[in-house]
């Protein structure tokens, strides 16, 4: 079940995105990416949140912070780089040349995490066929994202929690 | 009506015809206004329209599957950029699927609208006037901008039917295997779908509001009763379900012949039974459809009569279990069982009441009406329901079965915390399953997918059944059309912004959470002096909410258009009132033309009229057909994160300067009018992302200072509210210092100064995306 | 919620969102004015700079905390303001908006103006702190923004009763004064009207002229209105109109407005006569309160108001009149106006006045008690009179209305000339017609189809 679409009627085509299950890996993804942008939505915990800025600070990453989550993050006395819907976000994401903040080059890595299912897997089935020149996408996720190039595996809220902790204590070790 | 005249010979002294043969495809009676540039509008006569909408408003594909299954050649995988066998791409696969969901959509609304001038012409007749009383005297909006007739009689709406089921023929065979392939285009014709659908929506309600004299844009409409709390005990009950009136109708006829109005429960699910309470208000509605199987399943009806849309396709295997027989009277939704319209219905409530035969067609509505409500009276008495939904012993004793592993989850649509509830449950807390109740859909697929043979929906409603007898709750039957009198009142404040917006609640129960959500999103736009629209199941679920003080919106809000009035439409159908009062608006308070102007118009509600349409459980082709035609007005549509399953968005780039320049009528100037509206559809993530869009989404290029300063308001301080701070995109919402509202003077001052400001030297314009609209001595650049 | 930037001092929220809030009676801690109470008054007042202690809020009487729940009490509000370019004519403009403040006040009510207002204050409000002395703050603040124009601002509030009423004599006064200014006020005593385009957003070649004896269509907008806006917001809609010279001070002709309107108009409109119904009157934008319509029977006019639900004489409701009416055209016998312009000495002058009116919804017509002639008013007919043309003509003639002198001998009721009504129908032509050609030419058809896609009926115009 784990590397497998949560949702049992959910049918990627003939690419399935690769499991991530060690949390080193997807440290050094994030840390290894050129441009890498983390659009974070509203189900995120507060430990989720902590994992969050703590990954954004290490790398500088820009978030992008949907849903109203950005209330939260405030409350935590972090600014995301935009407030926008995972709508708009996706839809910037599929043009080459947007830059989530200016004079920055335009987002090589997309971290997807906290978005409704019905709304991120839309998305990322989307990016898959209109971004797929410039943009890789990575879900961190509690489920498993079948459409992004990869994916944390199926979580329960304590396993995801504990997972984006140990990530972002990788990435901080830089 | 055609005209063909064939002159075999005549002679006269200067004409000679032999064989001659004249054919008129459309004889049109003319009114007041004379016929403007498109009369009756083809698949492509308003590309350029659409074409102007679609530039600022990108298709943005979402493929809800990657492949493609509609020809033998497939499947095909297109994902990745890949291509068909018959050379269709990702984009146009997904607008093809669009097409092809508002096509139905408007099928069904056609249809639907054919299949109720059927029963009205048999019984009222073809010369039967339309009448929408004295305070609506521009009673077919639609009809007259789309095809320019202006419809007297019943016998006027079956051309107008006529010309809408050309139109989605026309459509339909675009969705072909080697039709149309450009995304763009089908864009187009999925805005076509769309506008035909309104006028098939406008004339099925028009023909029932006159035929049955439903209220006639009331603002006092009835307040009548909802809730399964409202059923009295000990009574037979008559649950009718689905969209198409006339035998819900007919059982109340029949009752009230009978004597029985106070010994039979009539009530219904969905927008039968909308329509039902503004016919008579003694009917009362269950819920909205994610009611439906719960209701049915708690085994209370005797009797279940369906007509068409949106009826659970298992209703019969559901109604067997119950032993409540089915009357299905609609040629679209047979179920199955023998037609017996003609036969004598002696014998047809001898089997259904005795329960030889689990239910019957019957076509005839009258026929339908007598025989539900005789066997009501039969059966009540005698009927033993097999099934019903689980006690609390039943319940706690069902739930050790469970083994947590989480299949019923992994089928939920709604992503619901099934498991822990029935773990918590077979430790004998039902709280949590309880809990679940208002935010389940009522799909049952949690209970296909139980290995263990749980059915964890039944356990649910079960849990929650002790407190049915508290659903009890108001809801102000549908009222029609809006009057030209409200029109030419709130017409000046809507169009210079002082009247914040019109956001129209709409559409049907796919909640993503509570249904308390669309209750809670309508009341905070009251509390603002927003006018708030319904219909549909919305308007149900907006009655079934109370505030924090306990009171329901519907006593505690007046059913005016205006300020702060809550206005519930009526049914599914009755969607055309809400875009026809934005058409209404340019054509009483602007005197723009409507007759075959749908370019002008569409022009004139895009820039001026700041109404904002929320559907946020819709989940039907029918609901993405209603928004269809919204957007062809320019009307920006707000669906639930389920609304992203539709495949596509249509969203403004506020980024890129280029897309927001409109010209300017007076002078004829290409000028920047900023990012407003700023999509045409899209979702939100959440009930809070909601409220935060609305109040940006009904800002206009034609605002007003005072009315933008108040739409901004409202905007940073829900913005403040639930976001936090101001908004990124403030300073392209802020045209000159008198934009700024009162209230905020300071901080907006500063945050704007931060961000570069500079405040626009030019006048508001008077937007138009139209060359011709320019006026006189005005070039278009 | 607790607000935050501009007020973020005040114990309670600010903001519009408040504005539809209503206290109802089982939650309001205490109620200021109102029905029950016979003494209550507002008043705001320009004073010289120097005279005005800006930020001072005085509470006479005791303030929210000290009374007691579930009070009634007579109540004034006092402020002052002073400012460059301020003028005791703008104060009843910028009085006005302490109802619209007030009411973004979280849990603080709001109704009504001058001494018939209404307040009430919400327990929870009352809980979290809130006080008069805050009321006050906001207030001044909220009219500081709006305003920029002020530069000083002072409030006072009254709750003691006996204070009340030895102020609110002066106050009425006050009011007095100025009704009588703004009702006493000529055309000839002014150099300048004002114009305003706001309603051009959806009627494009309208613009009103805003005279101290014609209010604006709308009913919002006096001149003094006008002066004030236009002041406060140059850049606004509300500007303007140099008189120019006097072409007839009967019809209300002027060569500066002739000129404005053709230009705001973009030559749509090349004159306007200020009062009269007929030839070139003032246009008609949509948001007229009542509108008037022509009877050619009696060559009289009827008026009709929003609010009027039935039928006319003439077979027609508002909304059918309103539609020959609206658009920003000049359409003889319909005719926008306010119900304020009806009072004005000059009302539709140029057309008989008061005494060319024929008809008028009966509360209109109550309404207007004391305005219209003693000698006419019971001429007049209403909806309980008469129903259709035919008796009203007869009812004028029992009547003795002014306007039977013109009529000639009663004429059928069925050459009726109404707008909108179903005139004959011309048979069956299409917008192209084929004509055969005259002369000696003759033309022969043989086995020819003729398709046309369509063909349209349309009445022949009359
Ligand atoms: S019935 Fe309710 S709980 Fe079960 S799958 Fe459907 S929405 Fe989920
Ligand atoms: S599917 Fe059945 S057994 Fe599995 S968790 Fe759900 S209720 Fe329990
Ligand atoms: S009616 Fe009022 S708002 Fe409209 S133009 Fe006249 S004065 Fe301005």
């Amino acid at each position: 079940m784990k590397g497998e679409a949560w949702l049992r009627a959910e049918n990627p085509a003939t690419v399935r995105a690769a499991l991530l299950e060690k949390p080193p890996v997807a440290a050094k993804l994030l840390r290894r990416a050129k441009s890498p942008v983390i659009i974070l939505g509203h189900e995120a915990s507060v430990a989720v949140l902590d994992a969050v800025v703590r990954m954004a600070r290490a790398t500088g990453a820009p978030v992008v912070a949907t849903g109203g989550i950005s209330a939260e993050l405030a409350r935590k006395g972090f600014t995301p780089s935009l407030v926008m819907s995972a709508m708009e976000a996706g839809d910037r994401l599929r043009d080459p040349s947007w830059e989530p903040v200016p004079g920055r080059s335009p987002p090589d890595y997309a971290f997807f995490l906290g978005i409704p299912y019905s709304i991120s897997s839309v998305i990322e089935a989307g990016l898959a066929s209109f971004a797929r020149g410039h943009l890789r996408m990575v879900s961190l996720d509690r489920l498993f994202h079948p459409h992004c190039d990869l994916s944390l595996p199926n979580q329960t809220r304590e396993e995801w929690e504990a997972m984006l902790a140990a990530i972002a204590r990788e990435v901080e070790k830089g | 009506m055609k005209l063909k005249v064939t002159i075999d010979e005549l002679i006269t002294d200067r004409l000679r015809a032999k064989g001659v043969e004249f054919n008129i495809g459309r004889v049109i009676e003319a009114w007041e206004e004379d016929p403007g540039p498109t009369p009756m509008p083809g698949i492509a006569t308003l590309r350029s329209w659409d074409r102007a909408l679609l530039t600022k408003y990108h298709p943005f594909y979402l493929p809800f599957c990657d492949l493609c299954c509609l020809c033998t050649m497939g499947k095909c995988d297109l994902s990745g950029g890949k291509r068909g066998a018959c050379g269709i791409g990702m984009a146009a696969q997904q607008s093809r699927i669009v097409l092809l969901a508002a096509t139905m959509g408007a099928a069904t609304h056609a249809g639907h609208l054919r299949h109720l001038l059927g029963d009205l012409v048999d019984r009222f007749g073809r010369d039967q006037t339309l009448d929408l009383g004295s305070s609506v005297l521009l009673e077919a909006p639609h009809a007259r901008l789309v095809t320019g007739i202006k419809p007297k009689t019943l016998g006027d709406l079956e051309e107008i039917a006529a010309y809408c089921e050309e139109e989605i023929t026309q459509l339909l065979s675009c969705c072909h295997t080697g039709q149309e392939g450009d995304p763009l285009d089908l864009e187009s014709k999925v805005l076509h779908a769309g506008m035909i659908d309104h006028v098939a929506l406008e004339g099925s309600d028009l023909a029932q509001i006159s035929a049955y004299s439903f209220p006639k844009g009331d603002a006092e409409a009835p307040l009548v009763e909802c809730g399964p709390g409202c059923l009295a005990p000990g009574k037979p009950v008559i649950l009718v379900i689905g969209h198409n009136v006339p035998p819900a109708i007919a059982i109340a006829d029949e009752m009230h012949e009978r004597g029985l109005d106070d010994k039979i429960e009539v009530c219904g699910i969905c927008c039968t039974a909308l329509d039902l309470t503004r016919y008579n208000a003694r009917a009362k509605i269950i819920g909205a459809l994610s009611q439906q199987l719960r209701f049915i399943r708690s085994g209370v009806a005797d009797v279940i009569v369906v007509d068409e849309q949106c009826i659970r396709n298992d209703v019969l295997q559901e109604a067997m279990k119950t032993g409540a027989p089915l009357i299905v009277t609609n040629a679209k939704n047979l179920q199955g069982l023998p037609d017996r319209t003609k036969d004598d219905p002696d014998g047809i409530v001898r089997a259904l009441a005795e329960g030889k035969e689990p239910g019957a067609a019957i076509l005839d509505p009258d026929k339908a009406g007598e025989v539900a409500v005789r066997v009501a009276m039969e059966i009540a008495p005698i009927r033993k329901a097999t099934a019903g939904l689980p006690d609390r012993a039943a319940i706690l004793e069902a739930a050790k079965a469970c083994t947590g592993c989480f299949s019923c989850m992994r089928a939920c649509p709604n992503d619901r915390e099934i498991t822990a509830a029935v773990t918590a449950a077979a430790e004998g807390d039902l709280a949590p399953l309880a809990a679940l109740y208002d935010a389940c859909i009522g799909c049952d697929r949690c209970g296909g997918a139980c290995p263990a043979g749980l059915d964890p929906h039944d356990l649910i409603a079960g849990a929650y059944r002790s407190l049915f007898p508290a659903e009890r709750y108001h809801i102000r039957a549908g009222r029609g059309p809006i009057q030209d009198t409200e029109i030419r009142a709130v017409g000046g404040p809507i169009v210079m912004g002082e009247i914040p917006g019109v956001v129209a609640t709409i559409g049907c129960s796919n909640y993503p959470g509570s249904w308390n959500d669309v209750g809670s999103m309508a009341e905070e736009f009251l509390k603002r002096r927003y006018i708030v629209v319904t219909s549909g199941c919305t308007a149900i679920s907006i009655g079934m909410y109370r505030n924090e003080q306990g009171e329901g919106l519907y006593d505690l809000y007046p059913g005016r258009f205006d300020a702060g009035g809550l206005v519930n439409v009526g049914s599914c159908v009755s969607n055309a009132h809400i875009s026809g009062a934005a058409i209404k608006i340019a054509n009483i308070f602007a005197k723009r033309k409507l007759n075959s102007n749908y370019e002008e118009i569409a022009d004139y509600v895009h820039h001026r009229v700041g109404a904002v349409g929320i559907a946020w459980g819709a989940m039907s082709q029918k609901a993405a057909a209603i928004a269809a035609g919204f957007w062809r007005l320019g009307i920006p549509v707000i669906a639930g994160p389920h609304g992203a399953k539709y495949r596509r968005m249509l969203l403004g780039r506020r980024d890129r300067e280029e897309d927001w320049f409109v010209l300017d009528a007076r002078s004829g100037e290409r000028v920047y009018a900023g990012p407003v509206p700023e999509h045409l559809f899209t979702v939100a993530e959440t009930r809070e992302e909601a409220m935060v869009l609305v109040p940006k989404l009904c800002m206009r290029p034609n605002d007003t200072v005072k009315g933008r300063s108040i739409k901004l308001n409202h905007y940073l301080d829900l913005h403040r509210r639930y976001f936090g701070g101001m908004p990124e995109d403030l300073p392209l919402l802020v045209r000159t210092k008198s934009d700024i509202p009162i209230t905020m003077k300071d901080e907006v001052v500063r945050f704007l100064a931060a961000a570069g400001w500079k405040e626009s030297d030019r006048p508001i314009p008077d937007p138009t995306l139209l060359p011709r609209i320019v006026k006189r001595g005005g070039k278009p650049a | 919620m607790k607000a935050e930037g501009m007020f973020s001092d005040i114990p309670v929220d600010v903001g519009v969102v408040y504005e539809g809030e209503r206290v109802r009676k089982e939650q309001m801690h205490a109620e200021f004015g109102g029905p029950h109470v016979a003494d209550k008054y507002e008043i705001l007042e320009v004073r010289p700079p120097g005279e005005v202690k800006d930020g001072e809020i005085t509470v006479i009487g005791p303030d929210i905390p000290g009374i007691p729940e579930g009070s009634s009490l007579p109540f004034g509000t006092e402020i002052t303001v002073s400012g460059e370019g301020l003028e005791p004519d703008m104060a009843a403009v910028m009085e006005r908006r302490i109802h619209d403040f007030s009411n973004w006040i979280e849990g603080y009510m709001h109704l009504n103006q001058r001494d018939a207002i209404w307040l009430r204050v919400d327990k929870r409000s009352v809980k979290k702190g809130l006080t008069f002395k805050h009321i006050g703050t906001v207030l001044a603040r909220l009219l500081k923004s709006a305003i920029p124009l002020i530069g000083a601002v002072e409030v006072t509030f009254i709750t003691d009763p006996a204070e009340v009423s030895r102020r609110i004599g002066r106050a009425r006064i006050v009011f007095e004064e100025r009704d009588a200014r703004t009702r006493g006020m000529t055309d000839e005593d002014v150099g300048v009207f004002f114009g305003c385009t706001l309603c051009q957003s959806f009627a494009p070649s309208h613009v009103c002229v805003i005279t101290p004896q014609r209010y604006a269509n709308c009913g919002a907008i006096s001149w003094i209105d006008g002066q004030a806006a236009s002041r406060v917001d140059p850049k606004g809609p509300i500007f303007e109109i140099g008189k120019g010279e006097c072409i007839d001070a009967g019809t209300g002709e002027y060569t500066g407005v002739n000129a404005v309107v053709k230009e705001k108009s973009l030559g749509n409109v090349e004159r306007v006569q200020l009062y009269s119904a007929f030839g070139y009157p003032h246009t008609s934008c949509g948001c007229f309160e009542c509108t008037t319509f022509f009877v050619p029977e009696c060559d009289g006019l009827g008026i009709v108001h929003r609010d009027y639900k039935g039928a006319t004489p003439a077979g027609l409701s508002f909304g059918a009149i309103a539609d020959s009416t609206a658009g920003g055209r000049q359409v003889d016998g319909f005719h926008g106006l306010s119900f304020e312009y009806m009072r004005s000495p000059r009302f539709l002058a140029a057309s008989g006045g008061w005494r060319r009116i024929v008809w008028l919804p009966s509360d209109l017509k109550e309404r207007m008690k004391g305005i219209i002639p003693p000698e006419l008013f019971d001429a007049i007919a209403t909806e309980k009179d008469v129903e259709t043309v035919g008796g009203l003509v007869e009812f004028l003639r029992a009547h003795r209305h002014p306007v039977v002198e013109r009529m000639k001998a009663p004429e059928p009721v069925a050459a009726v000339e109404n707008p909108g009504t179903e005139a004959p129908r011309h048979p069956a032509g299409s917008q192209n017609t084929l004509t055969i050609p005259g002369g000696s030419v003759s033309l022969t058809l043989k086995n020819v189809k003729i398709h046309a896609e369509r063909m349209i009926i349309r009445k022949k115009p009359e």
